[in-house]
Order: structure tokens, then C-alpha cells, then sequence
């Protein structure tokens, strides 16, 4: 469900990024049925690669394991499951290495210029704060 | 983030089509985003 909501929040605004001359790519877990449901249900135009070894996900440092599972029932996370709900986003089955949290980077020219690694299962970065780095 | 080991990966999409990150990071600034899962 928020992984849901990200990438909807992404497709929302994907004009405005492609504008500015950049893309998007999104990283997954889970297999190919998971993500070819994942883009078809949320009419996703950019690729979503599948990390099913989880290289990529190390790669990028992002965070996960048991602690993430601890929150969920944080004050944090429930307030953004409200807001998922609200935007009309639902749980789906879960997929593979559900503990396994999202991140969002700029990178141009070869370097990162902007990160946010999310702290929990409903933290994303903001949308205004992504577009500003890509401004 | 560790850039370098992540550009000498390849992934598989959706749509079963593969992709080296090194080439995709090459193309333009990119909003590269992980998703936590599929669900």
C-alpha cells in the first residue's frame, strides 16, 4: 500500500519530471507476476526493475530487517496508512522481503544529489523536495 | 549508497526486458526510487 502510494505520487508528477529532463526508475522486490500486476494496476509509465537478490537494494544502503517491522504500529505509520486509505491505496499481497524499507535518489552525472532513505514503512521522500533537486 | 556497485548491476523488468544501471544512469539525471515491495 505505500509503496503503492509512492509510486502513484510519482505518476502524478511524472510529466513534470520528464520535463525537467530526467527519468525515473523504480526497483522492486518481489518477482515479474508481482511487478507486471504491480505496473498494470498502477498504470506506471517508467521501467520497474526487479531486485529479486536484493544486490541493489544493498547497493543503496537501504534500511530493513526486524526493526522496520516494530514500527509498523508506530504512531508515524499509522497516520500514514490513513493517509494511503484516504488517497484510495489498499494492501495487496505482500511480496518478497516485506521488512525490506523504500528509498529515493537524484543521481546526475554520476554522483547522488539527493537521498532520503525512508525510516519506516510509510516515510517517503516528498515529492516537492525530489522535483526541487531535479530543478 | 555505493554508486559503482550499483552501475555494474543488470535487473530484469517487468516486462522481462533487462537493464544495466550503468547505462540508465548514463541516460539523464534519474529518480531512482525503491519501492519497499509489491504490495
Amino acid at each position: 500500500m505505500f509503496c503503492r502510494e509512492h509510486a502513484a505520487q510519482l505518476r502524478d508528477r511524472y510529466n513534470e519530471i520528464t520535463a525537467l529532463d530526467a527519468q525515473v526508475v523504480a526497483v522492486g522486490t518481489g518477482n515479474p507476476m508481482y511487478a507486471a500486476a504491480f505496473v498494470a494496476d498502477e498504470r506506471i509509465p517508467f521501467p520497474v526493475l526487479i531486485d529479486e537478490s536484493g544486490d541493489a537494494a544493498r547497493a543503496a544502503a537501504v534500511k530493513g530487517g526486524a526493526g522496520a517491522m516494530l514500527k509498523l504500529a508506530s504512531p508515524s505509520v499509522l497516520r500514514a496508512g490513513a493517509r494511503a486509505r484516504k488517497a484510495g491505496h489498499r494492501q495487496h499481497k505482500t511480496g518478497d522481503r516485506p521488512t525490506q524499507l523504500g528509498a529515493t535518489f537524484v543521481v546526475r552525472d554520476g554522483s547522488v544529489v539527493y537521498s532520503h532513505v525512508d525510516n519506516d514503512v510509510g516515510d517517503h521522500a516528498p515529492l516537492a523536495d525530489v522535483l526541487a533537486a531535479l530543478a | 549508497m555505493d554508486l559503482p556497485a550499483l552501475a555494474a548491476l543488470e535487473l530484469d523488468d517487468a516486462h522481462g526486458a533487462t537493464h544495466r544501471f550503468a547505462d540508465l544512469l548514463a541516460e539523464r539525471t534519474t529518480v531512482l526510487v525503491f519501492l519497499r515491495h509489491f504490495g
